[in-house]
């Protein structure tokens, strides 16, 4: 049986240094999925080390960085909510954090987390598609609409870390999440929609969370129905157990008629 | 004129008191299945089958692995019948070598060892080969009947011919889940006189007692069952733990030492049964005014692989076909069919939440099409005094319906946002002439000091048995509550007052609690106790039952009614449908008994419904305070706590030590880093008041305080807790004096089966330490990350909003 060893760095520079030389190894943040995995022993490959990151300082709080709001990767959907910086220049986000699990998951779920899980129902990440939000790792700055390159894929090289998730100041970005109930749900239909520049990001409709870029070129026009039209083509839903792929093309509509009318209500 | 005499008996029905295990449940002490150590027990577990229909062609063990220190059963250590024990001998213990498969997650197999890492490794070196099948997936496709039920009242084609308006609709209910937040398990102690006792989480001692005498061959004295605390049934725990009981029996008499096996949420998900799914057909004639002329009703519920208590589900799902309407003309045509899925049984409503959700949605379509509103249809179509429903008993006493829907309009908000309503019935009691055959008996000693005890079987799975019967013992004798007992709920010491299930515990057993009680009082006047009374249930001569035609006299003892009524967002097109503000005025004929647990009842049955409504698809899918131990030095180091002794051993992990602390006293564990904290507090460090609901976060029962931030342990590895402080619910109280928090559950009935109230005591607590102002809905939000299966949450919210200023 695999010997799984425990590691906690002492700094990001020696988590970076370990995570390139150490085989096996499995980053670990707030562990609100991959602790379910490691316990049901579904991880493959099976790790052979796990790589705590949750305390390293570095990778915690909420700063001003110039014309943008820089995020540790490891910050706590709690801390994102508490912040004034978040809630002044970035309320979807906040909004968005705040659908997630319930108290017990914001206190532990992570934006580095959601980001480098990749579901296409990770419930920040068509936030992050609508701001143009820029991952930050170890090495690069990767821009979000880049990111995802398949089904639980990212564009991160193997030994690569996330340390941070940065996003501009003054955009109106607008959230909705569809789900079951309101609380601990996985979503139906998630989406963020921001009108200028457009952009319509969606998740849980496709293998990836997607910006639906037909929809964004009619909204460019301000032609809001066309926008809902060509919307039903830019995803991919599927029938799954949650929802069907006919209720979320239709919800997905009108969750987008939604956003927009409250737009256009300012 | 004289002030009317205080009642002598009868001062402590229908008053609000403190559950009995209150404080047990509110502090951790309470000690569910899983909780009980047991030195020396091994593991158990079922190996069970990846196909839906085939036979078994091989079972290989790799030789490889060397299995002298594993136990395995197969069908031919079964000493007795392989047989589950209940209406039909269909369905087996484990699969017979070379035998059939009939579902998915079929037992084949048991394993038994000395530790998990061990066992997991035993269970991946076993190779099953079968032949395969092509298995029947659906209703549609399946041909074998496993029971019938045919009503008629009146003459339906005629009715038909007479109709303005012939309405006929088709509707599908998915499976449902029980989800009790403790999952099935037992553990099996094997005794030298060949003895098995079982301790367990179940509803019904007596049905996996007979389980246990059939397959292993005991006689009545030989078999005995005991109930643990448990947490949740909602019928779940009605059957099924006679399979998990046999089970942990036959590996502890092969394995001549305790056994316990507890499934995983996975496990319990998978294999255990479920709400019958179905299909339920309805053609209703009506006249142009919307007189109800005819119901012509056919249901077919899929009663999956084996019979279990099939006929009975579709029993009750054929008399509450008609949903509380009185009709002249009523066919209603019921059977359950067999499918290759996991077998399906009880569950809260048992078949009549099937039937009556398509009554009431056929309700409103019959209403949209004669362009009536379907309150009014529904006015003019309900059961009133004197009214026969389709079974022919005619109602004559207090029939609630008027009543009900009166309230419900009252309660129901008229703003812009949709509404729905709907009006059901629900007998009590078994069904059908169930309550004859079962003659549930039970006992109640005058004992020597004075106190009283009462002995029966029926459980405390959440819903106040142990309270009730105290309570109704105390009234009839006229003593003080505290001086009487209820005896534990074990097969060698009480009587079998039958299942606990359809509300018979306080409607029937309570009443042989009275009658025991009155007896004795009357007694206790010429004799002196000890004295003991024993009575069983005698059906009154006023109820007639037939099985064979269904009908004619009282198919339940009691018709009770209830009312949902529910504001929904009216929203232009889907987006989710979040019921707002559901009332459910409720008549239960009597004032009852328990104020608190019946209102806890309540509103778990109304969020029971709204579960059902819009699940339609398959998803298959020790007690010591924390004292350190050893040292006795709280706030000081207590040294290294060598963890994974016995308990949960994994062998293939890189120890590291851990210092943290736990309730204000410091400890360090030699562990695994990535260990779940959950295992490690529960296992580890003895404190199982940190219950294992889930174990992926989604339920909460494992939640504790990290650094005053309440998270789920189960998500936590233990590595990550390094010098923090961790507060578990064992932690609460300062000194043994309750919290104000937990005095405030106790108060409010909001500790039912108590599974969920560790978890929910710890994040109300987060709540109440960040703001003491907090609305119902903050309340809501802060406990969101926390599921319970009995409350319904209202008693929760109002306890914990006592709490604020």
């Amino acid at each position: 049986m695999h010997k799984v060893k425990f590691i906690r760095p002492t700094s990001l520079a020696d988590a970076v240094q370990i995570y390139r030389t150490t085989p096996g190894c499995r980053p670990l943040a707030g562990g609100t999925d991959l602790m379910v995995m490691l316990h049901a022993r579904t991880v493959r490959p099976e790790p052979q080390a796990v790589l705590d990151l949750w305390s390293l300082a570095e990778l915690k709080g909420v700063r001003r960085v110039q014309d943008s709001v820089e995020i540790g990767a490891a910050e706590s959907y709690t801390g994102i909510i508490a912040s004034r910086d978040v809630q002044q220049h970035l309320p979807a986000l906040a909004a968005a954090a705040r659908t997630i699990g319930a108290a017990q998951i914001q206190n532990r779920g992570t934006l580095g987390g959601n980001l480098a899980n990749a579901s296409p129902a990770g419930d920040t990440l068509p936030v992050l598609l609508a701001y143009d939000a820029v991952v930050v790792t170890d090495r690069r700055a990767i821009p979000i609409d880049k990111f995802f390159i398949g089904y639980r894929k990212t564009e991160l090289h193997p030994d690569e870390l996330i340390t941070a998730v940065r996003l501009p100041l003054g955009r109106r970005v607008a959230f909705r999440k569809v789900g079951t109930r309101a609380a601990q749900a996985i979503s139906k239909v998630v989406m963020a929609v921001s009108g200028h520049p457009a952009r319509i990001a969606i998740g849980s409709v496709a293998e990836v969370p997607l910006r639906a870029r037909r929809a964004e070129a009619a909204l460019e026009r301000d032609d809001i129905e066309a926008a809902i039209a060509a919307v039903a083509d830019d995803i991919r839903p599927i029938d799954d157990v949650r929802s069907t792929a006919a209720y979320r093309r239709a919800v997905t509509q009108n969750v987008l008629r939604g956003l927009l009318d409250a737009f256009a209500r300012g | 004129m004289s002030p009317s005499p205080l009642p002598v008996p009868g001062t402590t029905v229908g008053r609000s008191v403190p559950r009995r295990e209150g404080v047990d449940k509110v502090t951790g002490r309470a000690r569910y299945t899983d909780d009980i150590a047991v030195p020396g027990a091994w593991y158990g577990r079922t190996i069970r089958s990846t196909i839906a229909r085939g036979v078994i062609r091989a079972i290989a063990l790799n030789p490889a692995f060397d299995w002298s220190r594993i136990v395995v059963v197969t069908s031919d250590d079964i000493p007795g019948d392989n047989v589950v024990q209940l209406i039909r001998d269909d369905q087996p213990v484990l699969a017979p070598i070379r035998g059939e498969i009939r579902h998915k997650e079929e037992p084949i197999l048991l394993l038994a060892a000395p530790d998990r890492a061990t066992l997991e490794e035993a269970a991946s070196h076993i190779r099953i080969e079968y032949e395969l099948t092509t298995p029947v997936s659906d209703i549609g496709s399946a041909t074998e009947v496993f029971s019938t039920v045919d009503i008629t009242k009146g003459d339906v084609a005629s009715a038909q011919g007479e109709a303005d308006l012939v309405v006929e609709r088709e509707f599908r209910v998915g499976l449902q889940e029980q989800l009790y937040i403790e999952p099935q398990g037992a553990i099996a102690f094997p005794e030298a006189d060949g003895t098995i006792r079982i301790i367990g989480s179940l509803q019904c001692p007596y049905y996996v007692h007979r389980a246990l005498k059939r397959a292993l061959k005991l006689n009545d004295q030989q078999a005995v069952v005991v109930q643990a605390e448990t947490g949740g049934g909602f019928g779940g725990k009605e059957e099924y733990p006679s399979i998990v009981a046999v089970h942990a029996a036959l590996l502890a008499r092969k394995a001549g030492r305790p056994v316990r096996l507890i499934y995983d949420r996975h496990e319990d998900l998978a294999a255990t049964t479920k709400r019958h799914p179905g299909v339920i057909r309805h053609r209703t004639a009506v006249k142009k005014d919307g007189t109800l002329l005819s119901q012509d009703i056919e249901i077919v519920l899929d009663g999956g692989a084996y019979c279990t208590l099939t006929p009975v589900v579709l029993s009750r799902a054929a008399i509450h076909a008609t949903g509380p309407y009185s009709c002249p003309n009523v066919r209603i045509r019921a059977r359950a069919v067999a499918t290759n899925t996991p077998p399906n049984g009880a569950f809260r409503g048992f078949g009549a939440p099937q039937s009556l959700f398509a009554a009431e949605l056929m309700v409103e379509h019959v209403a949209e099409r004669l362009g009536i509103s379907s309150v009014d249809l529904r006015r003019k179509w309900m059961l009133r005094l004197g009214d026969t429903t389709a079974t022919g008993q005619v109602l004559t006493e207090s029939v609630g319906s008027e009543l009900v829907l009166d309230a419900a309009l009252k309660a129901a908000p008229t703003a812009r946002r949709g509404r729905g309503l709907s009006l059901v019935f629900h007998g009590s009691g078994f069904t059908g002439s169930g309550e004859k055959k079962l003659q549930g008996t039970i006992a109640l000693e005058a004992l020597a000091d004075g106190t009283f005890r009462v002995l029966t079987a029926s459980t405390e799975i959440g819903q106040g048995t142990r309270t009730i019967f105290c309570q109704l013992a105390a009234d009839a004798l006229g003593v003080p509550l505290e001086r009487v007992s209820l005896a534990p709920q074990d097969t060698s010491l009480v009587p079998d007052s039958g299942p606990t299930v359809a509300s018979r515990t306080a409607m029937i057993v309570g009443r042989l609690v009275q009658e025991a009680a009155t007896e004795i009082q009357q007694r206790l006047q010429r004799e002196r106790p000890p004295i003991r009374v024993e009575k069983s249930y005698i059906q009154p001569e006023s109820i007639h039952w037939d099985e064979t035609t269904y009908g004619v006299g009282d198919d339940r003892r009691d018709q009770n009614e209830r009312r949902r009524l529910s504001e929904r967002p009216a929203g232009h097109l889907p987006h989710s449908h979040r019921a707002r503000r559901p009332a459910h005025p409720h008549h239960s004929g009597r004032e009852s008994l328990l104020a608190r647990p019946v209102r806890g009842q309540r509103h778990r049955r109304a969020a029971d419904g709204w579960t059902g409504a819009g699940d339609h698809r398959r998803h298959p899918r020790r007690d010591r305070r924390l004292a350190g131990r050893g040292s006795g030095h709280p706030g000081k180091s207590v040294g290294r706590i060598a963890g994974e002794e016995g308990r949960g051993k994994r062998e293939g992990y890189v120890p590291v030590t851990i210092a943290f602390t736990i309730n204000g006293h410091s400890v360090a564990v030699e562990v695994s880093g990535s260990r779940r904290l959950l295992d490690v507090i529960r296992e580890d460090l003895g404190a199982t008041g940190t219950k294992e609901g889930c174990g992926e976060g989604e339920c909460g029962a494992c939640s504790v305080l990290i650094d005053g931030e309440v998270v789920d342990s189960c998500l936590i590895a233990v590595g990550q807790v390094e010098g923090r402080e961790v507060t578990t619910v064992e932690g609460l109280a300062d000194g043994g004096r309750l919290t104000a928090l937990q005095q405030a559950f106790i108060a409010h009935g909001a500790a039912q089966c108590g599974i969920c109230t560790p978890g929910l005591l710890l994040a109300a607590h987060v709540l109440l330490q960040h703001s003491k102002r907090l609305t119902a809905d903050e309340v809501r939000e802060g406990l969101a990350g926390n599921l319970c299966r009995c409350t319904g949450y209202t008693k929760i919210i109002d306890a914990v909003l006592s709490c604020t200023k």
